[in-house]
């Protein structure tokens, strides 16, 4: 009853959600559903030109994708085990809301159903979107019956099951032994850690090859000569069996392994109703009164140089920052970027020098798209922290005008808190990458200009924007910088890399043309200069002017 | 008849209450007062099912509440100091969901709401989602969700913060009212002149122990102070002297 109830109760607030606001839902939650449907396009293209290419090849088709499904089931299993304890210490242990169910004549196991449904749909959704999109490659390519989208539907819901089942168990159990905030925490930066590892295997390895037929024809080998797994009691391989044997039309194949499944899925909610039944209302008591512990800071010396106010607001935020463990561990992720961005460059490099086209246009397109590419980063870790910054302030807005501190000292410890990282790792991008290229000296000083410019005119933009849409209601940074406000901060800044490209570009363009300097490199340099001077000078009015609107602003 | 039997908590080695012991009758508005970290919320949280006691029990007219929980918590209205509202619900569909929860019949609820409504003034918000309530409009969302069901039993964790004067008096009335209709009420506040006013009989926590209970004039006596007000008991029974340097330190 209370599980039927909630459930129409979150289908009206995705009513209301749609009513109250139809640009943000139009921009946010459609675009974003076309980005993920773009992907899954991508993704059946993919794998039906390797199903296409095996066949032409007249290599079969049928056992490679029943391979390549069971394997990457294999290695989906822990992935969604993981994502689901994330989701599990998220969902699980908020605190006013299972607060409010537990005052109710609501059973607490009810209430751990409601919170286990929300983990299991946060934890699978994408990966069962992924699953349904290979399901359309083998009905498509090997014209099996519609009856397979039923049965595979409902068979990968069964199959989620279980890994979120097992996780949703092991939080149970953990958090009885270790608070879930640190539990959490330290899950998180674990997973932030592995899955920039992953992406930055993944890009060392060079998927790009795979466009060609040799990459194609070396992943089908590969994937041939993969071991199979000879246990019949792995999840995945009773799923692949259900699957193959619909497109085999072997139904008694699809029960025996469908039962399994459901077996092993009804097993294991039948051991979670009881783990939660035993522990659930006591982890979630015990870490509703558990308090967070402070820690000092190592940076005192280094902002004595700022105003007291300024040194004030930025180490308020500092030691914010310190005390969120996925927020410090969300920086950890620079490495790997870092990493792949220097990287991609290298092959980029590689790929360029390849095509055997003349002149300076090489040349001017490798410098330019490094500044385009290492913007587009830089405008979008801007986008992250330096966009929502004054909006995250929320209610404490308030106590901050109120007070005898400056507005202009507010905005300047969020604009250094924000400028200094990104101009660090802006010039450790540029640099590097100039390294790569072998960049003569002078340009090697314009790249490193260039990017202080870009990275202060990225924060600044930032900066203003953020102060003027401020929104002091959000609840995380990711709420405002994924809007269609973030968006529209996105596209000022990639109009201002546009202008600083051309701004650069075209003295740079006429000094190797010429050979040196002459009177078109000086005319265009000095315009250049100017047009630098002039956006200089309108981004410190329009700041001046959205300050006076942010001193007048309501909270 | 709320009946809590020398109940205790303690976490990781912390003692957060300890053997309390009181009951509440039909008919009463039992005060419960105490510094910040007493112990207050935590014991109205054990009361009304949300938190297990280490040891102990509490009864709600004769229901043990961790034997038949949903039995006892039919019975109970609940008001935490932090309440949870659905941002993107309106009141009347938060209300509606509430009194689904507690079985109440359509018709019946429907018009339980619309009462509720004219009573605590919520007209013109009742059909705004709640994202946009003020803070004291969210209390009297809070509080119509709680008597929707007409319980028999009250708990309120500082009921009277965050509303305008005239709200105030509403809710005071209304709790009054309820008083003598035969409800048992637990009400706990820091303002103490609430409790000196509305409440039959106090109790003082102090660090989770029990350490004064009574109508205002036993109180007076155990104090030894009379012709005194709550404020100067409080005070007295729970380290008065300390205020008093600090004070002086001020000045």
């Amino acid at each position: 009853m209370f599980t039927v109830n909630w459930l129409i109760i979150q289908a009206k607030i995705l009513k209301n959600c749609y009513a109250g606001s139809k640009k943000n839902f139009i921009f946010k939650d459609l675009a974003h559903g076309l980005i993920i449907f773009s992907g899954l396009v991508l993704l059946y293209v993919f794998l039906r030109s390797m199903l296409v290419f095996i066949g032409d090849k007249n290599l079969p088709a049928f056992d490679f994708a029943f391979i390549l499904f069971s394997f990457s089931l294999l290695v989906f299993l822990p992935l969604i085990f993981y994502s689901a304890i994330i989701c599990g210490l998220s969902f699980l242990f908020q605190k006013e809301e299972v607060c409010f169910y537990f005052s109710l004549p609501v059973s607490k196991v009810s209430v751990f159903g409601v919170k286990f449904f929300q983990v299991y749909f946060h934890a699978v959704w994408m990966v069962f979107l992924g699953l349904l999109t290979f399901l359309a490659v083998v009905q498509s390519h090997f014209k099996v019956s519609w009856m397979i989208y039923i049965t595979g539907g409902i068979s990968f819901l069964v199959f989620l099951l279980i890994p979120v089942c097992l996780a949703a168990m092991l939080v149970l159990i953990i958090s009885r032994f270790i608070p879930f905030v640190r539990a959490k925490g330290i899950l998180t930066l674990i997973g932030l850690l592995t899955g920039s590892l992953i992406v930055t295997a993944i890009r060392v390895m060079q998927p790009e090859r795979l466009i060609t037929s040799e990459g194609k024809m070396r992943l089908v080998t590969f994937v041939q000569y993969l071991h199979k797994p000879w246990m019949t009691v792995l999840p995945s391989e009773w799923l692949t069996n259900i699957l193959f044997s619909q497109a085999k039309n072997d139904y008694n194949g699809v029960m025996v392994n469908f039962l399994s499944l459901f077996l092993m899925a009804a097993a294991m909610l039948i051991l979670l109703y009881f783990l939660a039944k035993c522990f659930y209302a006591k982890a979630w008591a015990d870490a509703a009164i558990l308090s967070a512990s402070s820690r000092r800071m190592p940076w005192q010396a280094v902002m004595a140089q700022f105003s007291s106010s300024v040194r004030g607001f930025m180490q308020k935020d500092l030691i914010t920052l310190n005390r969120d463990t996925v927020e410090k561990g969300s920086l950890l992720i620079l490495i790997p970027l870092a990493f792949v961005y220097l990287y991609s460059m290298h092959i980029l490099d590689i790929q360029v020098k390849n095509t055997n086209i003349g002149g300076i246009l090489p040349f001017m397109y490798l410098y330019l798209f490094n500044f385009f590419y290492s913007s587009v980063v830089i405008s979008g870790l801007s986008g992250r922290w330096v966009f929502p910054s004054v909006s995250l302030e929320g209610n404490n807005f308030k106590l901050i005008k109120g007070s005898p501190a400056s507005l202009n000292d507010f905005l300047k410890a969020k604009f250094l808190l924000g400028f200094i990282p990104l101009l660090l790792l802006g010039e450790i991008l540029i640099l590097g990458s100039s390294v790569i290229l072998h960049l003569q000296h002078i340009f090697v000083l314009v790249s490193a200009v260039t990017m202080a410019f870009l990275s202060w005119g990225i924060t600044k933009i930032c900066l203003i924007l953020g102060m003027s849409e401020a929104d002091f209601s959000i609840r995380g940074p990711l709420d405002f910088a994924l809007s269609y406000k973030g968006f529209l901060c996105f596209v000022w800044e990639f109009g201002f890399t546009v202008v600083v490209i051309a701004l650069v570009g075209m003295p740079c363009a006429l000094f190797l043309r010429k050979g040196g300097v002459s009177a078109g490199f000086i005319f265009s340099l000095s315009a250049s200069l100017i047009m630098a001077f002039v956006i200089v000078i309108a981004l410190k009015g329009i700041y001046k002017a959205r300050l006076i609107g942010l001193s007048n602003r309501e909270v | 008849m709320i009946r809590v039997k020398q109940v205790s908590k303690r976490i990781k080695g912390k003692v957060i209450l300890e053997n309390i012991d009181f009951e509440v009758k039909d008919h009463e508005i039992l005060g419960l007062v105490g510094a910040n970290g007493a112990g207050k919320t935590t014991l109205l949280n054990i009361i009304a099912g949300i938190w297990p006691p280490d040891k102990g029990c509490v009864e709600i007219d004769g229901v043990d509440i961790r034997e038949r929980e949903l039995e006892a918590k039919a019975k109970i209205g609940y008001i935490p100091d932090a309440p949870f509202l659905y941002p993107k619900l309106t009141g009347r569909e938060f209300l509606s969901f509430v009194g689904s929860l507690y079985k109440l019949d359509p018709g019946r609820l429907n018009q339980k709401i619309t009462e509720l409504e004219k009573a605590l003034e919520l007209s013109p918000w009742i059909d705004e989602l709640m994202e946009g309530y003020p803070r004291g409009l969210r209390q009297k969302m809070t509080f119509a969700a709680m008597l929707l069901h007409s319980p028999k039993v009250l708990l309120l964790d500082e009921p009277l913060t965050n509303l305008d004067p005239k709200s105030s008096k509403l809710v005071k009335e209304m709790l009054q009212n309820m008083a003598k209709q035969g409800a048992c009420i637990l009400l706990s506040t820091h303002i103490l002149e609430i409790a000196e006013k509305l409440c039959q009989r106090i109790i003082v926590i102090n660090k989770g122990e029990k350490i004064a209970e009574g109508s205002l004039p036993e109180l007076r006596d155990l104090a030894k102070r009379p012709d005194t007000n709550l404020e100067e008991i409080f005070l007295q029974l729970t380290g008065g002297e300390k205020l008093a340097e600090l004070l002086k330190y001020i000045s």
